[in-house]
């Protein structure tokens, strides 16, 4: 089977124009691609963009550099192909349905919008999917509001998988849960990679998410991609000091010893948005910056197998971190 | 035995609702110290809100029946009237919400708000108010405390809006602190800056803490004890390194399970607790975590278990009728170990 | 597989409870419906069967002169006449006739243009946005009695003039009622999810929004219902309404301010009639409005 990209986005920007003064940059020049039966993790803290960049390979937004290619052909400004093909689900299950009508009836609703079927064919697919993603009929004729958040969640996947997407781009779908569903659906997302080889995107704050279950990850900030590579590689020889900052300032496993954080962030006494800064995003918080950083912005630039660090001056291999906690007496 | 700072004696809360009374809190009873940090965990449905709510006195007598006691500083809350009631916020306990972007108001200047609470104790002048709000403001950690002092809420970042909560809460120098998912909206990077301001807050003034989370790991480094709940009941207590390396109830040692670890050479699943939250309405008599439990028998589905103290450790304390092997760790560990890829 | 089968039906109230705010039991469904709100929807039907049946029932004449003028409730004239000797509860259901015309028919004419037009305003930003914005906001600015006057004095007051004047004041508050709540909708996350689906707009606005927006837009048209009404007997009071001899309440309560001390009936009988209508259509309408704020 060809290892070309589903669904690949290159050199992305995305901007918005604002009241006054020039248009803001939301993401620069991000470069994802997904791959069949892989999971991408895509990490970064609130306002970092990584919602608007599932967004812009989503086709909702427009691109303003760069370009979204589909198997490989770049689409164009109708967003059209991409709907057979990518489907997306969001971090609140329950605002995501219509809560005027059933699940089942908004998990036919693509079959509906093809034009598939008539309405009892439609209603028979839709419950098989309801039911492969463990809701059973009874549940699925009820309203979103009637239903907890972790099953309104299986049945977005339902929603999302009925058409037999190619990708599955998911924007934070764990976060607004609780733990032990939390682990349900991971569980439910790790299966339907197994089974239906999709290539996903798994969006979350949560390294430690993003950890168990994707291949790869990337780590974003100020709307920048700051490091990607194998997830192992991420976890165990993080190279950008934004991300060894992430992994300590993780609360540390319960039963393990204490971590203390070998790196902190600089706390700025006003918020900068590292999207104003000329060079490296986040020299204005990072503890090891020197002059060189503020004069443009590092390229990302290979330092491992596959494993890619944007910083002038990456954390050297085999630094000691989280998974070697030092404990405290 | 030093006095307890709170005291609740079996505390029960139900919300009369059509369909029958949800029993969001089924006599729990806790003890805290003085200065002692207490993490209150548990899930959708666990009724660790209505409790830490109940305790400061915010529960509705109109919503909610609550019967049982609670002493908080030596006052019996529950018998208070709600303006009463009112007297104890902010001198005796003082609350930190989730979201402080909805808790702070949006146009009064921040200086401004942490004053008004500081008033609350009548004897201190407007002038004085002033004076102490900015204290307050910089022991919360705000660089240049004066200048930030007449910012608006919407100015500041989640974590400095999280501090001048505190600050606030610390107007009138409260006994207790109830913190109710202070840090879930907050990024991860801010978080632990904020734990860690209310560990200083505690060791420095002796104040006693009620940590709510859904999260261990939060609740695991900032706390002394811990109690887990679960369906309305106690399901475990005791000190938080013990009772989270060997958990003896079935659901804590299931909620661990649950938890992503990336801890080990592969990358691990977490183990899925399957089912739903539990129901809170007209619940049925036996343990309430026996509908989802892998080990749950028919003594489970029939009694539910009640408190027993853990042979040779007194402080710890779990109600299960067939908990997890104690101190034998490699059982408990072979849990965790969940699904691998 | 693994996954295991949820089967049993979840409980929202253990996540509402979680979230720290107490609303068991609200799950979605309507609510029951209130003592009032069924007294307002049997006045509304006792009033509507009145008016078709009892004229011809009752053998009512809402223009006979009588013999006995300012009469109390009797056997032949069961609410009373007025100064001339008409029954009162013939004028009053005649009066009806013309008040809840001009009072559903304006609102169902001002709906029926103002909602589409405000539905595509907000989803369609750019000239065609701005020009109904634009033209909103004149005939807003534009006072509606000034409007009901010069019409009168061009084309007489009749009932046509009536409901132009109370209808094209009302229009505009559709569309920008429409246009916000649709501006609203369209942002929320199940329209997203929608467009990802790759649902067409139309069907996006047919079947995502119109269904969201309906209980605030039917709340709002039970209230401009009876607003339209309280215009219209205001016209009659001052002359600009429907012309004699039909009667309209306006007229009814406007001819008996003369006759306060001797003849009270002229006034409360279509006062009565005025204030149940009116009063009834607002409890309907704060129903559909608490609808909404149940489900959180």
């Amino acid at each position: 089977m060809s290892n070309d990209p589903v669904l690949e986005l290159r050199g992305g920007s995305v901007s918005v124009r604002s009241a006054s003064g020039p248009p803001l940059e939301l993401v620069t020049d991000v470069s994802l691609a997904l791959h069949r039966e892989e999971i991408l993790g895509l990490v970064g803290e609130s306002g970092c963009g990584k919602s608007t960049t599932a967004r812009a390979l989503l086709g909702l937004l427009p691109l303003s550099a760069g370009t979204l290619l589909l198997h490989g052909s770049p689409v164009g400004q109708n967003p059209q192909p991409l709907r057979a093909c990518v489907q997306a689900i969001f971090q609140n299950p329950v605002a995501s349905f219509n809560p005027k009508r059933s699940l089942l009836d908004s998990v036919a609703e693509p079959l509906r919008v093809r034009g598939q079927g008539n309405r009892a064919e439609r209603e028979r697919l839709a419950l098989a999917e309801l039911d492969r993603v463990g809701l059973s009929e009874h549940v699925s004729r009820l309203r979103p509001r009637e239903v907890s958040g972790g099953q309104c969640q299986r049945a977005a996947i339902a929603r999302a998988t009925i058409l037999r997407p190619e990708a599955l781009i998911c924007d934070e779908p764990v976060s607004a849960l609780d733990v032990s569903i939390q682990a349900q659906i991971i569980e439910l997302l790790a299966e339907l990679r197994r089974e239906l080889g999709i290539a996903m995107l798994f969006i979350s704050h949560d390294l430690s998410v993003v950890a168990a279950l994707c291949d790869r990850t990337a780590v974003m900030y100020a709307g920048r991609i700051t490091e990607q590579g194998p997830t192992l590689a991420i976890a165990r020889d993080a190279r950008h000091p934004y991300t060894a900052i992430l992994h300590d300032c993780e609360p540390a496993d319960p039963a393990g010893p204490v971590v203390t954080p070998r790196l902190q962030m600089v706390e700025a006494s006003e918020d900068v948005d590292g999207r104003e800064l000329p060079g490296c995003r986040f020299a204005a918080v990072c503890p090891r910056v020197t002059g060189e950083c503020s004069t443009s912005p590092p390229q990302l630039e290979e330092v491992g197998a596959g494993h890619e660090v944007a910083c002038y001056h990456p954390l050297a291999s085999g630094t000691p971190e989280a998974s070697h906690p030092v404990s405290v007496g | 035995m030093s006095e307890s700072l709170l005291s609740i004696r079996d505390l029960a809360v139900d919300f009369p609702a059509r369909a029958g009374v949800v029993r969001a809190v089924d006599h729990v009873s806790l003890d805290l110290a003085p200065g002692e940090r207490l993490g209150l965990v548990g899930e959708s449905g666990s009724g660790k809100s209505v409790l830490s709510r109940t305790v400061m006195g915010l529960t509705r007598a109109d919503s909610a029946r609550v019967s049982g006691q609670v002493v908080l500083d030596g006052v019996p809350v529950l018998e208070l009237s709600e303006r009463r009631r009112r007297d104890l916020w902010g001198r005796r306990v003082a609350m930190v919400f989730q979201d402080p972007l909805n808790a702070l108001h949006p146009i009064t200047r921040i200086g401004d708000q942490v004053a008004e609470a500081v008033r609350r104790d009548p004897s201190v002048s407007r002038k004085d108010a002033q004076a102490r709000a900015i204290e307050l403001l910089e022991l919360v950690g705000i660089p240049l405390a004066a200048k930030r002092a007449r910012a608006r809420a919407g100015e500041l970042s989640g974590g400095m809006r999280q501090r001048v909560m505190i600050a606030i809460a610390m107007a009138c120098r409260p006994k207790l602190l109830i913190a109710d998912e202070p840090t879930t909206a907050l990024d991860v990077t801010v978080q632990a800056r904020i734990l860690d301001l209310f560990d200083d807050l505690c060791s420095e003034f002796q104040i006693g803490l009620i940590l709510v989370s859904h999260d261990l790991r939060v609740v695991s480094n900032h706390t002394d004890r811990v109690a887990v709940m679960y369906g309305g009941r106690l399901a475990e207590v005791g000190p938080v390194r013990s009772v989270f390396s060997t958990p003896m109830m079935r659901y804590t040692q299931a909620l661990l399970g649950a938890m992503p670890t990336s801890a080990g050479s592969t990358q691990s699943l977490p183990k899925a607790i399957p089912g739903l939250p539990p129901n809170l309405l007209n619940p049925s008599p036996g343990c309430r975590f026996a509908p989802r439990c892998e080990f749950a028998l028919e003594d489970c589905r029939a009694a539910a278990p009640d408190l027993v103290e853990v042979a040779g450790e007194p402080l710890r304390r779990y109600a299960c009728w067939h908990p997890a092997s104690g101190p034998d760790s490699s059982a408990a560990t072979s849990m965790k170990s969940g699904a691998t890829r | 597989m693994s996954i295991d089968r949820q089967t049993a039906m979840a409980v929202p109230a253990a996540e509402l409870i979680g979230a720290g705010t107490a609303a068991p039991g609200a799950s979605g469904r309507r609510s029951r419906w209130r003592f009032t709100e069924i007294l307002s929807v049997a006045w509304l039907a006792i009033l509507i069967i009145a008016m078709l049946v009892l004229p011809t029932a009752l053998n009512l004449n809402a223009q006979a002169l009588g013999t006995k003028p300012l009469a109390g409730p009797s056997s032949s004239h069961l609410l009373g006449t007025d100064n001339l000797g008409r029954d009162l509860l013939a004028r009053a259901l005649s009066g009806a006739h013309v008040s809840l015309a001009i009072g559903f028919g304006s609102v169902a004419i001002a709906a029926a243009i103002g909602i589409p037009i405000g539905m595509t305003a907000a989803y369609r930003r750019g000239v065609f946005s701005a020009t109904a914005t634009f033209i909103v906001d004149v005939i807003l600015a534009f006072p509606g009695l000034i409007l009901a006057l010069t019409l009168s004095a061009f084309i007489g007051a009749s009932f046509t003039s009536v409901m132009i004047a109370i209808t094209v004041p009302m229009t505009p508050v559709f569309v920008r009622l429409a246009k916000a709540q649709t501006a609203s909708v369209l942002e929320r996350e199940y329209v997203e999810a929608s467009r990802v689906i790759g649902t067409p707009m139309a069907a996006i606005l047919r079947r995502d929004v119109l269904p969201n927006i309906a209980e605030s837009m039917v709340s709002f048209a039970l209230v401009s219902v009876g607003n339209a009404i309280l215009i219209e007997s205001g016209l009659a009071f001052l002359g600009l309404g429907v012309p004699p001899p039909q009667p309209t309440w306006g007229s009814m309560i406007s001819a008996g301010q003369d006759y306060l001390t001797n003849g009270p009936q002229m006034i409360i009988v279509p006062g009565a009639f005025l204030l149940l209508t009116i009063l009834s259509l607002n409890l309907l309408a704060d129903k559909f409005l608490a609808e909404q704020q149940v489900i959180r």
